[in-house]
């Protein structure tokens, strides 16, 4: 059961690449737009149901729980757990490229240091 | 291989040792798994310090738990301490997780002993563990066919008869579809009835955790031991809870209906004639069936696509966590972030979960939002709906888990749609969040799936997951144990 769906264009799947964080080769752009095109096509059927005054269902929870204690449940030397996970870290924090628009400026031993290792004991 | 059930009571009494329990379950795994790559990492050593802490309590005369020196497999989406979590990723290739899961903390509690971590589709996306960045695993009745998927690894672990129960995930049909390819028990929980804490996370209105065992009063004891609520888990239910394996096991004056929405066109024949065999065994149990005329389910046809934009469109914001810096390893360097973010996950992220991730960001997307993923929404209320008023007159619906059998190896994989309607039958109780059970009934006869396993699904309302499985237990009460697969015959 294949209806005509939407047609999708190169520029909306550059677009969706683009907010997805994808990073797609010209040929896997193609392949994508040719397999959404497909599969909204096969979804079609969805867009001829009545729907009107229907409530949207996020999620089936009938039961509402019991609101959570409001406390710090301690994890143990989270620092060394979770930052340890990365493939490039430096004492304690995540190395990433520079993010802040800025003159260029060489490197010292100084950017690698933690500004304020307060943070980092309360994790613990 | 004996039940979970039996290794607990033999180990509590002190008949069995669980080291010598353990070292038989690895003996299996090492003879059985590179038939059927189920595992990803066997973690032998793991499994051994478990049956050392068991063997511990044992020797201060204490008592190790209902799971005594039971081995079960998590599929590599659960989090143990310090042990490798790949969700079948490229992505997450090394990672070592930083905690241990709920379900993991529960099935240790009650002295099982964490047998390695089993394959599955790519972040549990798929029917057939062929998007797994780590090969596919092997359906122990044929080799050249798929044990189902997502739980694949998990399924064909039992099936294989490595160990008597393991743990799979599932959104859309994650853990019955396997079960029913590999002629296993399976069931999938109401939502909200164990906590999904340390689970690598896909569509977080559906995904749920549950067992997948040989036998069905297996599958009852360790729902008990893993359901229940969580704190960390806000969607577990705080209330009363059932237990699923003291609910007495009784077919009699059972009302199942058969929606003939489930006996779609779709359906093979063959599986059809096992299913239709296994409502007359119900029948011959004390259950009064019926076949329910079209119309009493009439949104079900739309499960698929509402299925699809809604855990495409909850996955595609799940995802975006793997950025490539806080996880995994490392790649090339990008200088800018957002390319490095992009050249990372385009790289890394194999090709189902790039395009679910796409779908998903279309459904979510300004100008299409209200057209598909509003939309979807909608329909999922209809469904949810729907189910109700069936209960109303059914204390449980009946019909094919899958619409058919083990496919080979690269039959659907080619075909994205195609491998979607693996879904057909399972994503419309994902969707309204019932508790639903596939248990294994018999082998098809003839046709495609000849000599390979049917599974039946019993689906019940929400909350009713102790009736589901003593409903499940029941059946095969009546029909005896199920056949076992080729690798298990070979067990002396």
């Amino acid at each position: 059961m294949s209806g005509s769906g939407p047609t999708i264009d190169k520029e909306l799947i550059e677009r969706l690449a683009g907010l997805a964080r994808l990073g797609l080769a010209e040929d896997e752009r193609e392949t994508l737009r040719d397999e959404l095109e497909s599969l909204l096509g096969h979804f079609q059927a969805l867009q001829e149901v009545d729907t009107e005054g229907v409530e949207p269902l996020a999620h089936v929870l009938t039961a509402t729980g019991e609101p959570g204690v409001d406390a710090v449940d301690p994890f143990e030397h989270a620092r060394d757990r979770l930052v340890d996970a990365a493939a490039v870290h430096r004492e304690g924090f995540f190395v990433v490229p520079r993010v802040v628009e800025g003159p260029e400026r060489e490197a010292t031993d100084d950017d690698a240091a933690p500004v304020d290792p307060d943070p980092a004991d309360e994790l613990d | 291989m004996l039940s979970a059930t039996a290794i607990a009571a033999r180990v509590r009494s002190g008949e069995f040792d669980p080291q010598e329990v353990t070292e038989a379950a690895i003996r299996r795994l090492e003879a059985r798994d590179p038939q059927v790559h189920a595992y990803l990492d066997p973690d032998l050593e793991r499994a051994r310090r478990c049956a050392d802490a068991v063997a511990e309590t044992l020797r201060r005369g204490e008592d190790p738990g209902r799971l005594a020196g039971v081995p079960v497999s998590l599929k590599d989406n659960m989090a143990v301490e310090g042990a490798t979590l790949t969700a079948g990723s490229r992505i997450l290739e090394g990672y070592r997780a930083p905690y241990t899961s709920h379900v993991a903390q529960r099935l240790l509690a009650e002295g099982a002993v964490l047998l390695g971590r089993t394959n599955l589709d790519e972040f549990a996306m798929g029917a057939s563990t062929e998007n797994s960045a780590y090969g596919p695993s092997r359906n122990p009745w044929d080799r050249d066919r798929v044990p189902g998927g997502s739980s694949g690894g998990s399924a064909a672990a039992v099936a294989a008869g490595i160990v008597p129960v393991a743990l799979g995930s599932e959104t859309g049909g994650s853990i019955r579809q396997p079960a029913a390819l590999c002629g296993v028990t399976g069931f999938k929980p109401t939502y909200g009835a164990v906590s999904r804490h340390g689970l690598v996370a896909f569509g977080s209105s559906l995904d749920v955790i549950g067992p997948i065992a040989c036998h069905a009063e297996d599958a009852a004891l360790v729902h008990d031991v893993i359901a229940g609520h969580d704190p960390r888990d806000a969607t577990t239910w705080t209330g009363e809870r059932p237990s699923a394996l003291t609910e007495r096991a009784d077919l009699e004056g059972l009302r199942i209906g058969i929606p003939e929405e489930f006996l779609d066109d779709a359906v093979d024949a063959r599986v059809l004639e096992r299913v239709s065999a296994a409502i007359a065994q119900l029948e011959e149990g004390g259950a009064i069936t019926r076949v329910v005329p079209k119309g009493s389910l009439p949104s079900m046809h739309l499960a698929i696509p509402v299925y699809y934009l809604v855990a495409c469109s909850e996955a595609s914001s799940n995802l975006a966590r793997f950025d490539g810096i806080r996880y995994g390893p490392a790649r090339e360097e990008a200088a800018e972030l957002h390319e490095r973010y992009a050249a990372t996950r385009a790289g890394l992220f194999g090709p189902e979960v790039r395009r679910r991730i796409l779908l998903g960001t279309f459904s979510l997307s300004a100008g299409y939002a209200d057209a598909w993923y509003k939309k979807a929404l909608q329909v999922r209320r209809l469904i949810l709906d729907e189910f109700r008023a069936l209960f109303a007159d059914y204390d449980l619906l009946a019909g094919p888990t899958s619409p058919f059998g083990a496919f080979k190896i690269g039959e659907r994989s080619k075909d994205p749609y195609a491998m979607y309607l693996c879904d057909l039958l399972t994503a419309p109780a994902c969707l309204a969040g019932l508790p639903s059970v596939s248990v294994p009934c018999g082998l098809a006869r003839k046709g495609a799936y000849k000599g390979l396993p049917v599974g039946l699904s019993l689906t019940g309302p929400a909350g009713h997951d102790h009736k589901v499985l003593a409903a499940a237990r029941a059946y095969e009460a009546v029909r005896g144990a199920p056949e076992r697969s080729p690798l298990q015959e070979d067990e002396a």
